[in-house]
């Protein structure tokens, strides 16, 4: 890998030993993939750490004490808990303060306490072209799929790409790997942003690392292309797609493709979408203990939605009902009067966290000395959240969208 | 990615995620997956590549801390900078793309030798 002369200056530890040790890890990532050089980054987007992993957040706390700041506009990933109201989730209080830590750590970093899997809808909207630096698979194929922003999938490397400003030029940085490698024909009428779920489930299973080409997508709502993102990169590890006609880099189905012709083309009828609520429908029982919506996080239109659906009823008394969504949708809810609709109806608005990543996880419970699963049955709008949670949580699963959610949650049953 | 190691193979034949497929002592959690109750610990991890969130390379950083990492992995389909984000964290060697078709050759249970460095890997029993 050739390094600049101010990529040189930044290894050998003349701007610091912490850029230094930063950019001998993005080196040897460089090297792994043949990567010929280095680019500067115009944003990233990292792991928060997480208490429930031993050892993460002191860590990020050393490097603070050693003078660790990030130098470009960073933002940060879900945690296990909500901060703004803890207790209202029943959250573990040595696993809050840990978190109260974590959020001094990053104010002295310069890093913004976001919490979130969707920071684009926070004013985190990095331009078309530009390389950045993300983590979380949901956000990454968003970035690069409907925004034109380039990024790998990235993880833990993200801290050390905002300590310096730097990443290897490799995988989705490079204009080759962009390129859509299976056409897919769209011939079902999704309805909601849970179909675009579905369809993303069983693509995101057929493609693996591919690049798809939907075709057949007319004008879908932002909601719509988080879900349908989350949901390629759970069953698969899609880090990008080309709508005909609607993303940035696939305004043709020739451009979309690069020039070249698909490796397989994919026709999806209903009854695929079908499947994909049958096969992550794995509860033997109707009864729901646990309702959860905002996976990815809500925006503030789907709150709205939400508390339209719960105006002036009551969730049953022996269901939770979480809605998860991030700080910036919490304070517009709030000021919206849909916060006091969801509370009064009995519900939670959550903020910073998601059950598949948060103290409800199985290893978490274990090592609390609590009895798991927390939940025996969760209805859930999303895919992904399905999808982890039968795994992380031990608990059984029902998709449906968000009006069939709401009347479960009501009803303390699911009626089909 | 360097480093060299000996080891008993675990080969699969799907791709597999770290984050939420395999919990903290190594052991393949996935409702349904076809190698659910396998440990990838200590062994040779032969699959066809990386799937599913972004947290996995957190994971394989996590298991090595616990002293449950894969030995070696290698894939034959895709190479995921995430994971190997992870290897590099973890210090666990890697190989991709083999020339010949190891799923021919290897199978779960047999000894095999990988050379990150040289990107050799050797069925030796």
């Amino acid at each position: 890998m050739k390094l600049t002369d101010q990529e040189s200056r930044l290894l050998n530890g003349e701007e610091g030993e912490i850029k230094a040790l930063a950019m001998s890890y993005l080196v040897k990532l460089g090297n792994a993939f043949d990567g010929k050089e280095m680019v500067d980054i115009a944003y990233a987007h990292m792991s928060s750490g997480s208490a429930l992993r031993e050892g993460e957040i002191e860590y990020l706390g050393e490097l603070a004490d050693r003078g660790a700041r990030v130098v470009v506009p960073t933002s940060s990933e879900v945690i296990p808990v909500d901060l703004r109201d803890p207790e209202a989730i029943q959250a573990p209080t040595p696993i809050v303060k840990e978190h109260r830590k974590l959020l001094n750590i990053q104010r002295r970093m310069g890093i913004a306490s976001t919490y979130t899997c969707v920071p684009f809808t926070q004013g985190y909207v990095p331009a078309k072209g530009t390389y950045i630096a993300s983590m979380e698979s949901a956000a990454i194929i968003y970035f690069n799929s409907v925004l034109g922003a380039k990024t790998n999938r990235c993880g833990y490397f993200v801290l050390y790409a905002a300590l310096t400003g730097k990443y290897p030029k490799i995988g989705y940085l490079l204009e080759e790997n962009r390129k859509g490698t299976h056409l897919v024909s769209l011939e079902a009428n999704l309805n909601g942003s849970t179909d675009y779920g579905a369809l993303g489930y069983h693509v995101g299973a057929l493609v693996g690392s591919g690049v798809p080409v939907f075709e057949g997508i007319d004008q879908p709502r932002q909601e719509e292309l988080m879900v349908l993102g989350a949901a390629l990169a759970t069953s698969g590890t899609v880090a990008m797609y080309h709508i005909v006609g609607v993303t940035p880099e696939g305004r043709t189905t020739g451009e979309a493709l690069g020039g070249g012709q698909p490796q397989e083309k994919i026709i999806v009828s209903e009854r695929e979408i079908r499947e994909v609520y049958r096969k992550l429908h794995t509860a033997k029982s109707s009864i729901v203990d646990f309702v959860f919506l905002g996976c990815p996080q809500y925006t503030v239109e789907q709150i709205r939605v939400a508390a339209g659906l719960l105006d002036g009823r009551r969730v049953h008394e022996n269901t939770t009902l979480w809605i998860g969504t991030n700080r910036m949708a919490f304070a517009m809810a709030e000021r919206m009067g849909y916060y006091d609709i969801i509370k009064k109806a009995g519900g939670v608005l959550v903020c910073d966290t998601c059950p598949m990543l948060s103290f409800l996880r199985l290893d978490s419970l274990a090592k609390q000395g609590l009895p798991g699963p927390a939940f025996k049955t969760m209805l859930t709008d999303s895919p992904k959240q399905a999808k982890y949670a039968n795994n992380t949580m031990g608990c059984e699963t029902i998709l449906d969208k968000v009006d069939g959610c709401v009347e479960a949650a009501v009803r303390g049953k699911w009626e089909g | 990615m360097p480093g060299k190691a000996v080891g008993e193979a675990l080969v699969l034949r799907e791709p597999i995620s770290f984050q939420g497929e395999i919990d903290e002592e190594g052991f393949i959690v996935a409702a349904g997956h076809p190698y659910a109750g396998e440990n990838v610990s200590t062994k040779i991890l032969i699959y066809p590549e990386a799937k599913g969130s972004s947290g996995g390379c957190m994971m394989l950083r996590l298991l090595a801390k616990r002293g449950k990492k894969p030995a070696a992995i290698v894939n034959t389909r895709n190479l995921d900078a995430n994971l190997v984000e992870g290897a590099i964290l973890a210090d666990i060697p890697m190989l991709c793309y083999p020339e010949k078709d190891p799923y021919d050759i290897i199978s779960t249970g047999d000894r095999v030798e990988v050379d990150g460095e040289t990107g050799i890997l050797v069925k030796m029993s």
